[in-house]
């Protein structure tokens, strides 16, 4: 099912792009995404955001990416690195970059110094219109950087909820849909929640858990609170105060544990985009 | 009990009827017949007219039976034949047809309806009153390889008078309980002995039978005027060319729900129904040889509005309205081989285009805005309370639906001794799309409260302005054969029995009616409650597929006195359209193809003429329709019975001729009959029903060649039964069947 939601993203491309006989084959989009540079060595760990925009040709299998504005540590000043032609193959996950080495244009000039080794990349339309993306590489065989939406959305989830008043029997539900909005210049991040459900009987809620700190970690980023009182809509929620929160993201994983209302405790376990061998 | 009493009453009528007139046969003129072949002068394009030679279960109804038993629209043929259910409840929007376990309340109906040949293409339009009709003939089985999309039920067949074989004026006047009457006047002339003309014209206006005590006025009143313009040009034997043009403008309350606590109709917002409708169809019949070539072309227009009070109660919760303009063309051409030797064919090719516009605002008022908003989203957060600035806002759905449909369709027979074999195919092809535009335009001021002295200020204001705008598209195809096998039995009058397999089906579409769901989940969604709708996965649903299996026999035996129809069935359907929750709602629902259900039964229906004065009809359809698969997202219903679908339908209809043989009165042909149905379950959980229940209806009619006056009288016995049951809100409804009726009806040819 996920792989044909996938198949009709792309076959709906194709015919999206068709207008009155002329043929189009190009798609552009842009995501803000957030970057963690690990420094080779040391293990330091720098965040930024940058903005990339893809320009992909879905006939000729090639792409353009802009990478605006990448600021890999406090000394490196603001580069814009444009990644032409870059090959990329239609696999059951989405689009895949695989490159050895991809030499990067800065102001139109080809420039040797920002040149990108093991390359890999990954865009994947998940739900036929929101790409999930990770876009990985060394740079100047100084930095290990790894970039991920700046707002990823798991659409695979497990949330087990365990009510104190009646813990022997945990309720569970997968329609619950968790997304993260990161703010990377304060390192928060914002958890958000529809169809949020902890028993059986509760009507669906869109629940937001603000302000979240954030720590990057050399696999992705740790979430943790000790106490926030949520939003529901736009309005605080005090009835449903959210305590002892904890969160790892990791790679298309994230893993979140967490109270809720002193009644809930809540296990969550999400993926962006399934496993090969759930296809 | 009472539906005892109909039936134990019919049956002493028909005894007193036998004893009292015996006397000898040739004293009477002739009973009307069914199936007097000579009677009637029909154009049928795909099929014979002799349906008893067919492997096809059906019932015709012809012109006098039509006349007596005042049959002007499609609602009235219910249980007259078997299986076949058409409640009388809502508005004449509402056409709501259950035939063999099968039927819908919304969207694609099971049966086509056909009236002089051209495919009406929206159930909405199914229910007008109809002036001068020749014949009824409703075809039960899948149709679907000659007729298409939506016959998986059956069909009606439907056919007028035709100029060039009736000349005169035609004048009818009724008047009934209610308040009810109807003039219809009817002009048939030959212009030339190759050209016809019909204008008729007709009015019925009703001041309703049931009373809303909110207003203590009828609320289901009437009125509706029909004209009707039918031109026939016959230049020589082997072409026939017809145009049938129809005009009907209809104006209702409609809706006489009452709420089952109480069995009071109350509510306060307005209820109406308004159609303007439009038919125009021109068939072209031309014989060359040994072929027959044939179109039939039509343009429909509908311009409609249902406003509803959606609560049916006497508080303001919500309206609704679907005010509607459609504009449809059907192409047929059929070609047909006329062989006189033993191998027949058929082939055809079949087009529409349907746009329609539809407007669909969804008026949220003061306690429905209260009960439906406000304390559902303040029950969860107390703490920051909203209180809506607007106590009257609108969910505004606005769509623009194209649909075009393509077939091309076969059917070849073989004779081969006693032995009849026919093998049709369809390939049917369909495409629609759904433009839409949500909107909402309101406020609301979230309050705080503060825990610790409960004074409540202003936390902040929210200005809604939902704009939701897109684009479906849906295709469908669907390979629809058809085998059948019968075989003639050697018997002095034509009898048969036979053996038939076809695949029906009902199209896919939109559920436009869910936009107001999709829009107030949207809303409630603002404020952080309930799962929100995904509307390319909600909005459209899958055609629905059915197999039937069919025995059946045509017999007539003591020289033809005696004609049986017997059928036995089982149908198989699968992606079956149902209303389901969607997961993680707790209150919209969405139509899709959930379910799996089979059905079987049988059907026996008998005409007896024991002397030409007396005719006998009895029918009998027993149906066993259940769901194999249906998980509504809540519950499983496998094993239940499927809802609004009849298990027993019963007629019984007896009339005797008194020849009086003046100049002035020729007959007196009085008439009994009693309709039965039930047990009807009314949910899925199979725990409401209505149960069996018969209505006895009688008429005594003065007939001379000029005139004709019936006196009649339908339910006689008062039999309390309801005709619908919904739930809405968590509150119960029902439509109660009308009670006694009277009336007379008079009818002069010039």
């Amino acid at each position: 099912m996920k792989k044909s939601l996938f198949l009709f993203a792309i076959v709906a491309l194709f015919l999206t792009s068709c207008n009155t006989g002329e043929i189009k084959n190009e798609m552009s989009f842009s995501k803000h995404m957030a970057i963690r540079a690990i420094v080779v060595g040391t293990g330091t760990i720098t965040t930024s955001s940058s903005t990339f925009v893809y320009n992909m040709d879905l006939v000729s299998l090639k792409m353009d990416i802009k990478m605006k504005d990448v600021q890999l540590s406090p000394e490196m000043k603001k580069t814009t690195l444009e990644l032409k032609g870059v090959k990329f193959k239609v696999t059951k996950d989405g689009f895949e970059i695989k490159e050895e080495s991809i030499i990067p244009f800065v102001e139109g000039v080809a420039d040797p110094k920002y040149i990108l080794k093991d390359v890999s990349g990954l865009v994947f339309f998940f739900t036929g219109n929101d790409a999930q993306l990770k876009f990985d590489y060394t740079i100047e065989n100084m930095y290990d950087v790894r970039s991920t939406s700046e707002d990823p959305v798991y659409y695979i989830t497990k949330t087990t909820v365990r009510d104190s008043e009646n813990p022997t029997k945990p309720f569970t539900t997968e329609t619950s849909l968790y997304s993260i909005d990161f703010d990377i210049a304060k390192m928060t991040a914002d958890i958000k929640i529809a169809n949020a459900k902890f028993a059986d009987k509760m009507p669906a809620m869109n629940i937001t858990i603000p302000g979240v700190p954030v720590v990057a970690t050399r696999s992705g980023f740790s979430l943790s609170i000790e106490s926030v009182i949520p939003q529901i809509g736009k309005d605080p929620y005090p009835k449903y105060i959210i305590k002892n929160l904890s969160g790892i993201m990791a790679g298309k994983t994230l893993l979140l544990n967490y109270n809720c209302a002193s009644k809930y405790d809540v296990t969550v376990e999400a993926m962006m985009y399934p496993d090969k061998k759930e296809e | 009990m009472s539906h005892y009493k109909s039936i134990l009453i019919f049956f002493f009528a028909v005894g007193i009827a036998f004893n009292g007139f015996a006397v000898t046969d040739n004293q009477f003129t002739k009973a009307d017949t069914i199936l007097h072949l000579d009677e009637i002068s029909i154009t049928a394009i795909k099929q014979g007219i002799n349906l008893q030679n067919e492997p096809i279960a059906s019932t015709v109804i012809g012109k006098k039976n039509i006349e007596r038993q005042n049959i002007v629209t499609i609602k009235n043929i219910s249980e007259m034949v078997p299986n076949v259910f058409i409640p009388n409840y809502g508005s004449r929007m509402t056409s709501s047809i259950y035939v063999r376990g099968l039927g819908t309340r919304i969207d694609q109906p099971v049966i086509g309806l056909n009236i002089d040949n051209v495919p009406i293409i929206n159930k909405d339009n199914y229910d007008f009153d109809l002036i001068d009709i020749e014949r009824i003939e409703m075809l039960r089985g899948p149709q679907s390889t000659l007729f298409g999309r939506n016959t998986m039920g059956g069909l009606i067949n439907i056919y007028t008078l035709s100029p060039l074989n009736y000349q005169g004026v035609r004048v009818l006047g009724e008047y009934s309980t209610g308040n009810s009457y109807k003039a219809a006047l009817s002009y048939y002339t030959k212009i030339n002995s190759h050209l016809g003309l019909a204008v008729i014209g007709s009015f019925y206006s009703t001041d309703g039978f049931f009373k809303n005590i909110h207003n203590n006025k009828n609320c289901d009143w009437e009125k509706q005027g029909n004209g009707r313009f039918k031109l026939q040009w016959k230049p020589s034997k082997n072409v026939n060319v017809e145009n049938n043009f129809s005009l009907t403008i209809s104006r209702q309350g409609g809706y006489p729900y009452a709420y089952l606590k109480t069995g009071e109709i109350n509510y306060n917002d307005t209820c109406f129904y308004k159609r303007t409708s439009i038919t125009d169809g021109v068939t072209v019949n031309w014989k060359i040889k040994d072929i027959s070539i044939s179109s039939i072309t039509s343009y429909q227009y509908i311009d409609d509005n249902m406003t509803l009070d959606q609560d049916f109660l006497p508080i303001s919760y919500f309206t609704l309205t679907q005010a509607r303009k459609e504009h449809a063309i059907t192409q047929d051409f059929i070609v047909k081989g006329n062989n006189k030797n033993s191998y027949k064919w058929l082939a055809g090719l079949f087009g529409f285009y349907r746009n329609t516009n539809m407007n669909a605002p969804v008026t949220f008022k003061d306690a429905g805005i209260s009960k439906l908003i406000e304390e559902k989203r303040n029950e969860i957060n107390p703490d920051y309370p909203i209180r809506w600035d607007d106590r009257n806002f609108i969910l505004n759905s606005e769509f623009g639906n194209n649909s075009y449909g393509l077939a091309a369709y076969h059917q070849s027979s073989l004779k081969l001794g006693n032995w009849d074999f026919v093998a049709g195919i369809r390939f049917d092809f369909e495409n629609s799309t759904l433009d839409y535009n949500s909107k909402c335009n309101t406020q609301y001021s979230v309050m705080r409260v503060d825990s610790n002295d409960a004074t409540v200020t202003l936390h902040r204001q929210e200005n809604v302005n939902i704009d939701e705008r897109g684009n479906l598209s849906k295709s469908f195809f669907e390979i629809l054969p058809k085998f059948s096998a019968l075989y003639h039995l050697p018997m002095e009058s034509p009898s048969n029995i036979y053996a038939s397999i076809s695949k029906g089906y009902k199209a896919g579409g939109f559920n436009t009616q869910m936009f107001s769901d999709v829009l107030q989940q949207k809303l409630m969604g603002i404020m952080g409650v309930g799962a929100q709708y995904d509307i390319n996965d909600i909005v459209g649903y899958k055609p629905e597929k059915s197999w039937t299996y069919e025995l059946g026999a045509h017999i007539e035996c003591v020289n033809r006195k005696i004609q049986t129809d017997i059928s036995l069935f089982y149908i198989d359907c699968t992606d079956q359209q149902l209303t389901v929750f969607p997961d993680g709602t707790t209150t919209g629902r969405i139509m899709t193809n959930a379910g799996h259900t089979r059905s079987y039964g049988a059907e026996a229906a008998i005409k007896v003429r024991p002397i030409n004065s007396v005719e006998i009809n009895a029918s009998y359809g027993y149906t066993n329709a259940k769901f194999v698969d249906y998980n509504n997202g809540k519950y499983n219903y496998a094993g239940k019975y499927i809802p609004y679908a009849p298990q027993n339908t019963f007629y019984a209809g007896a009339s005797y001729s008194l020849g009086i043989k003046k100049s002035w009165l020729e007959n007196i042909i009085f008439n009994a009959n009693v309709r039965g149905v039930g047990n009807i379950y009314w949910n899925e959980e199979n725990s409401v029903k209505q149960p069996f229940y018969a209505l006895l209806g009688a008429s005594i009619r003065f007939e001379q060649k000029n005139y004709s006056l019936d006196c009649w009288a339908q339910n006689i016995t008062n039999t309390h039964y309801d005709t619908f049951y919904f739930v809405s809100m968590s509150n119960a409804f029902v439509q109660r069947g009308r009670e006694a009726q009277i009336g007379a009806t008079l009818r002069v040819n010039i």
